[in-house]
């Protein structure tokens, strides 16, 4: 009985071991980050685990972390907003529609994904040139400009969710509802939308954290006036080390966490996420 | 109510034709099901009625009224799914009353409606449950009276008993026949199980390859097949192969295996060979030498016996031809293996088929 006994426990505790250095790989640059927040001193680099447990850094977060997070936000939620309607309107033209050409369609739609997004942002650079030259539309620097970009670079996260779920929708429930007397409108908001929600959600979900997370796009297109978080941190930590910097990640962190137990609890992550979102 | 006309319509998916010019009339409170094999173009024909599909050529009346080209949130139509359909996000009275909402019907005049169809299918209470806290017959039953709740001008079924076991199939058949008894609803029912159809229709339309066969009472189908397709899919028969070469009044007279037949109202069919179908359970077995006095007769042996409970089923091998199939008494003493028989039958129960 020990003889078989034994190769199991061992097993187990190889599993247990790779499970734990898995869950350390991904944590320990979060806790270093957090922990030496918390060191009041001053160095030019970073102190873990801190000596000094202060809260001195979080006093000193410059303002413009604040106003630039707040743009960031709204940017998120704006490209959240405007990739989910866009992006039903596109997965139901793809699944539903008769379109010649959908599957061309579909590949244009994914295209976002393909390109660099550095290629992404500088190519919008220069759209918004172009236009500010032809039409005298400042987009560059404009809060209208990185949405714009922000939307295009993440429609493809709605799309994708929100088609994998409407492949699964039973189309007989949108022809009963037809011939139960309701136009294609009142099908679309009484049976469809509610089917697709789930994962229209977890699209915007993706979409904002995109948004929220990118560097490469914004860069190009922030002007003096709107910088988003991630550009303005970026330079921050271009020029010399600012611990205020990991005050400021810190507390990031915490509205993450914050931000993913209200959607466990409300929206249930796990359905969410359980959607095709990543097909 | 409406009466339900189909003039000459044809339905295409691209190139290839569906269904092939039909003509079909269904009267008002009339129970019609179509019944063919997968593909033969049955859900077509439910579609081109309910307006999901438009017909390439051919229209579509209710009543006296052109429908061809209206699309189907406004033919005033009750459709009931194989797969229920059911919207699963909805409670079953949002289901049963949907209809009615989006007919602008008030609220208290919706909720009474629907606890009075939640009786008439035999659930009441169940108004606040969500259709996945249901089961597989009582989903049927909410589609049913959803389908029947505003009341729909015409009720189409695709196969709506497709996803239930035997059991549940027979007592759902009788609440099928009973609802639609009461309300007296023009329906159109789709199966490719021929018990399903002659359990519950007034007439059965019997579709082979997008087209209609024959469309008749199950009795009339049963006993006066018109083709071998419709003689073989609605219940067993046996084909003898036999030449026409002779008439007697209304009747006619033809040879085969050996042996003179003669088959009741088959005058009007010419000389030359066909096919004489005869269903299993109208042969007698008797002892071999009987005089054939009044009734067809052939000579053969048995070689199988298949015991059933309610009857026996004998193989007889008769000379020159394929086996023939007899349906008999379980008590019938000459149903034993291995015994030379003489098969009768009356010149009435059998019939004369094209060999296609
Ligand atoms: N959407 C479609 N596109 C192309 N062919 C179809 C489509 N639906 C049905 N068919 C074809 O039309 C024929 C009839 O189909 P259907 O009416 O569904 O048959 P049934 O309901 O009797 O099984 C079949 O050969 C089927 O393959
Ligand atoms: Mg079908």
């Amino acid at each position: 009985m020990n003889g078989r006994r034994l190769p199991r426990l061992l097993w187990r505790a190889v599993v247990a071991a790779f499970v734990a250095a898995f869950y350390v790989f991904l944590f320990a640059p979060l806790v270093v980050v957090v922990g030496a927040s918390f060191d009041g001193g001053e160095h030019a680099f970073l102190n873990f685990p801190p000596r000094h447990l202060s809260l001195a850094w979080y006093l000193k977060i410059p303002g413009r972390y604040f106003e630039t997070l707040w743009v960031s936000l709204q940017l998120g939620v704006v490209a959240a907003a405007c990739s989910g309607v866009l992006g039903v309107m596109a997965a139901l033209a793809l699944a539903r529609g008769r379109l010649p050409g959908a599957g061309l369609m579909a590949a244009l739609f994914r295209a976002p994904l393909q390109i660099p997004v550095i290629v992404t942002g500088f190519a919008f650079l220069q759209l918004f040139y172009l236009a500010s030259a032809a039409g005298g539309v400042p987009l560059v620097g404009s809060f209208a400009g990185l949405a714009i970009a922000h939307v295009f670079i993440t429609l493809p996260y709605v799309i994708g969710t929100t088609a994998a779920i409407l492949q699964r929708v039973n189309p007989s429930l949108e022809e009963a509802a037809i011939s139960l007397g309701a136009t294609r409108w009142r099908t679309f908001r009484r049976v469809t939308l509610p089917a697709i929600l789930p994962g229209v959600y977890a699209g915007a979900l993706y979409a904002f954290i995109v948004s929220f997370g990118d560097v490469p796009v914004s860069m190009f297109l922030a002007g003096s006036r709107y910088t988003t978080f991630p550009v303005e941190m970026f330079y921050g930590m271009e020029l010399n080390f600012d611990p205020a910097i990991l005050a400021m990640s810190t507390l990031i962190l915490v509205g993450s966490f914050a931000a993913i137990w209200a959607v466990q609890r409300f929206l249930g992550l796990n359905t969410l996420l359980g959607t095709g979102a990543g097909s | 109510m409406s009466s339900v006309t189909l003039a000459g319509v044809t339905g295409r998916y691209g190139d290839f034709t569906a269904l092939d010019a039909i003509d079909l009339e269904i009267a008002e409170g009339e129970f019609l099901t179509l019944l063919g094999p997968s593909g033969c173009g049955k859900t077509t024909t439910l579609r081109l009625v309910a307006g999901f599909l438009e017909p390439s050529r051919g229209r579509v009346l209710f009543d006296d009224e052109d429908v061809t080209h209206r699309p189907p949130n406004r033919r005033q139509i009750g459709m009931v799914f194989q797969d229920y359909a059911l919207f699963p996000h909805m409670t079953i009275a949002d289901n049963v009353g949907f209809g009615l909402r989006e007919r602008g019907v008030g609220k208290a005049a919706i909720r009474r409606r629907v606890d009075e169809l939640l009786d008439l299918v035999r659930l009441p209470g169940v108004q606040q449950r969500y259709p996945a806290q249901l089961s597989g017959g009582q989903r049927q039953r909410v589609a049913l009276a959803r389908a029947v709740a505003h009341p729909p001008r015409v009720l189409l079924m695709d196969e709506p008993l497709g996803a239930l076991d035997l059991k549940l199939r027979e007592a759902m058949q009788t609440e099928i026949q009973r609802i639609q008894r009461t309300l007296a609803i023009t329906t159109v029912y789709v199966t490719h199980d021929q018990t399903e159809a002659m359990n519950l229709s007034d007439r059965i339309a019997v579709m082979n390859q997008g087209r209609i066969e024959q469309l008749a009472t199950a009795r009339e189908l049963y006993l006066k097949p018109r083709t071998r397709f419709v003689a073989d899919f609605v219940g067993k028969i046996n084909f003898l192969p036999v030449t026409v070469d002779g008439y007697a009044g209304p009747d006619a007279h033809a040879v085969g295996l050996g042996t003179a037949f003669r088959v009741a109202d088959g005058a009007g069919r010419p000389r030359g060979p066909c096919l004489l179908a005869v269903r299993p359970e109208q042969l007698r077995l008797s002892p071999a030498g009987t005089p054939a006095d009044g009734c067809n007769a052939l000579d053969g042996r048995i070689v199988d016996v298949r015991y059933s409970g309610n009857l026996v089923r004998c193989e007889v091998e008769v000379a020159g031809g394929t086996p023939v199939i007899v349906e008999t008494g379980p008590d019938d003493p000459l149903a034993t293996a291995g015994t030379a028989i003489r098969l009768a039958w009356a010149y009435d129960r059998c019939t004369l088929l094209d060999d296609d």
